[in-house]
């Protein structure tokens, strides 16, 4: 088989076109949030944030049954919009270190999704697919979600883009511009959450965290601009998405588990060969 | 837009809904101003007035209050009691205060340069989308000149000298058209030549006529520095002109016997009884 048939040959399937579409494009959004994410210390949030949207598929599939997936995405979005104020709420005022309560949130929303979604007779396989994705399943409907939610999540960070930069590098200053910080805070968790949803058909709940942090912690090493380190994360997303689905074919195995060890991949090239941060730069020219 | 940014500094806080200066009313005003940590209080009963265009030292042992005093006037925290007021309103109305953080506060690794940091600063002032606009670049510019970072200014904030990064916010301060820099423990880590540039530059501010409130450790910088000086130790000791503020009661009150005042041949000189703290050296 040539190089060309490798690359070329499994798009002749309609639903790997799909999931090509699916997988770049929720490479790409999840590496632009995922810099707010790194950059604000947010990422044990976004694990937590995915994982507490179980209980919200769960309900949604009990009450709609396995005909209607559309349902599915209303209802991850209303659960994890929820979470997101609710940890949004707690960062901001709680009575106990962060992370803790983030845990005991997190863990207890989980549980209950599990608990939920064992009541229905045959859930192994439904519960597969939200922890680790299904991105051969995409529809066109599925798509549709993920081009209108996926851009205004971007269209929203331009928007606020420099509000969001002040209140994540040094909020002292947001708050002596008199800016509404809690407004802005709040709505970058919303938005968090809202690609949290959008991907979850691509990597599921459990590799969530990987595609909103390893193409933009690798972009992160390679560039000393926010924008850039953005733009790169991007690219590295959609090629991650494109070469995990290609490889996922070839060698059978799961596609959201190859996506995420193709990102994975590159961050570890990353941090070995990276110009001024990586390791072997600065064994070479030590500071 | 433009005829509003040529009135000048004057009318940098006058925008949207923000305050209105009062011309006569002073910079800084404090009113009884008591501020409670847990029921615990960390400034009692603290008033003063701070004239437009003087530059305040706020100098007192660790614990004191002195970043407490910082906060409360950049209208970061309300206090518990008392009234403050800037240019004659509530600093939470205000625009124009900068607030220089302390180096801890901030994330180095962040990805960007200085300009970037700079342009920060016009956040509020900035057009549609807050796209900087050739005004902006130009105030940027010349706020990075003033500070003398010009040839650094596309350098990652982490490739900064501490001296040059605390140059850097009050380029910040100054893009940001503030009628009040407030400077929080700015010479901390710094060393003695960076120490002084800082010191210079901040001297240089006189000149456009911005308010400037220091919290220091230096007793000496602080005498020597600046126009007015506050005694703290959770209250006020002394406020006023440096020499009217620094005697050895003053002194003694503040620091509870720790430092004495010993009359030198250039002037008095500080000492520090080291055995009394155990804390940061207050040297002369």
């Amino acid at each position: 088989m040539s190089t060309f048939e490798w690359l070329i040959g499994p798009f002749q399937y309609p639903f790997m076109v799909r999931a090509l579409l699916a997988a770049t494009s929720v490479g790409a959004l999840c590496a632009v949030v995922g810099a707010f994410v790194i950059l604000r210390g947010m990422a044990f949030m976004g694990d937590a944030l995915a994982h507490s949207i179980l209980p919200g598929l769960a309900a949604g599939f009990l009450t709609a049954g396995r005909g209607d997936r559309r349902i599915l995405f209303w209802w991850a979005l209303g659960t994890a919009v929820l979470v997101a104020l609710g940890m949004g709420w707690i960062s901001r005022r709680g009575r106990f270190r962060e992370d803790t309560a983030i845990g005991v949130v997190f863990a207890g929303m989980f549980a209950l999704g599990i608990a939920l979604i064992s009541s229905v007779r045959g859930f192994a396989i439904d519960l597969v697919h939200f922890l680790f994705g299904n991105v051969l399943g995409v529809s066109n409907g599925d798509l549709f979600l993920v081009g209108v939610f996926g851009g205004a999540i971007l269209g929203l960070l331009i928007l606020f883009y420099r509000e969001f930069v002040v209140i994540s590098f040094d909020p002292t200053l947001a708050r002596t511009l008199r800016l509404p910080t809690a407004a802005y805070h709040y709505l970058l968790f919303v938005l968090v959450a809202t690609t949290v949803v959008v991907s979850l058909q691509t990597v599921g709940v459990g590799l969530m965290l990987a595609m909103l942090v390893a193409p933009a912690s690798t972009a992160f090493l390679l560039t000393r601009r926010l924008p850039m380190m953005m733009a790169v994360g991007a690219l590295l997303g959609a090629v991650s998405g494109a070469v995990g689905l290609l490889l996922s074919f070839h060698w059978s195995i799961a596609s959201g588990a190859a996506i995420v060890l193709v990102s994975i991949g590159f961050f570890l090239l990353a941090l070995l060969c990276a110009p001024r941060r990586g390791i072997l730069w600065q064994l070479v020219r030590p500071r | 837009m433009n005829r509003e940014n040529k009135r000048g500094r004057r009318s940098s806080c006058r925008r949207g809904r923000h305050a209105v200066h009062i011309a006569e009313a002073p910079a800084v005003s404090l009113s009884h101003v008591t501020v409670l940590f847990n029921d615990l209080p960390v400034l009692t009963d603290v008033s003063f007035e701070l004239e437009t265009g003087l530059q305040l030292s706020v100098v007192g042992p660790n614990g004191a209050g002195k970043s407490t005093l910082v906060r409360v006037i950049a209208g970061l925290l309300p206090p518990s009691q008392g009234t403050v007021r800037v240019h004659g309103y509530g600093p939470w109305r205000h625009i124009c205060i900068a607030y220089v953080p302390q180096k801890t506060q901030i994330d180095w690794r962040f990805p960007v340069t200085v300009t970037d940091v700079v342009m920060m600063g016009r956040l509020r002032r900035t057009g549609p989308f807050h796209r900087p606009r050739a005004s902006d670049r130009a105030i940027v510019q010349e706020a990075l000149t003033a500070v003398d970072l010009l040839a650094l200014a596309g350098r990652q904030i982490a490739e900064l000298s501490g001296g040059q990064q605390q140059r850097m916010f009050i380029a910040r301060a100054l893009a940001q058209q503030a009628e009040l820099i407030l400077l929080d423990e700015p010479f901390t880590g710094l060393d003695t030549p960076s120490k002084a540039e800082v010191l210079a530059l901040i001297g240089t501010l006189r000149d456009r006529g911005v308010t400037v409130v220091v919290a220091l450790h230096d007793l000496a910088v602080a005498a020597e520095a600046f126009d007015r000086v506050l005694l703290l130790n959770g209250r006020t000791i002394g406020f006023g002109l440096p020499d009217a503020v620094f005697t050895e009661e003053n002194v003694q009150a503040a620091y509870r016997g720790c430092l004495h005042i010993i009359p030198g041949e250039n002037g008095p000189v500080l000492v520090h009884d080291s055995a009394c703290t155990g804390g940061h050296d207050e040297h002369v």
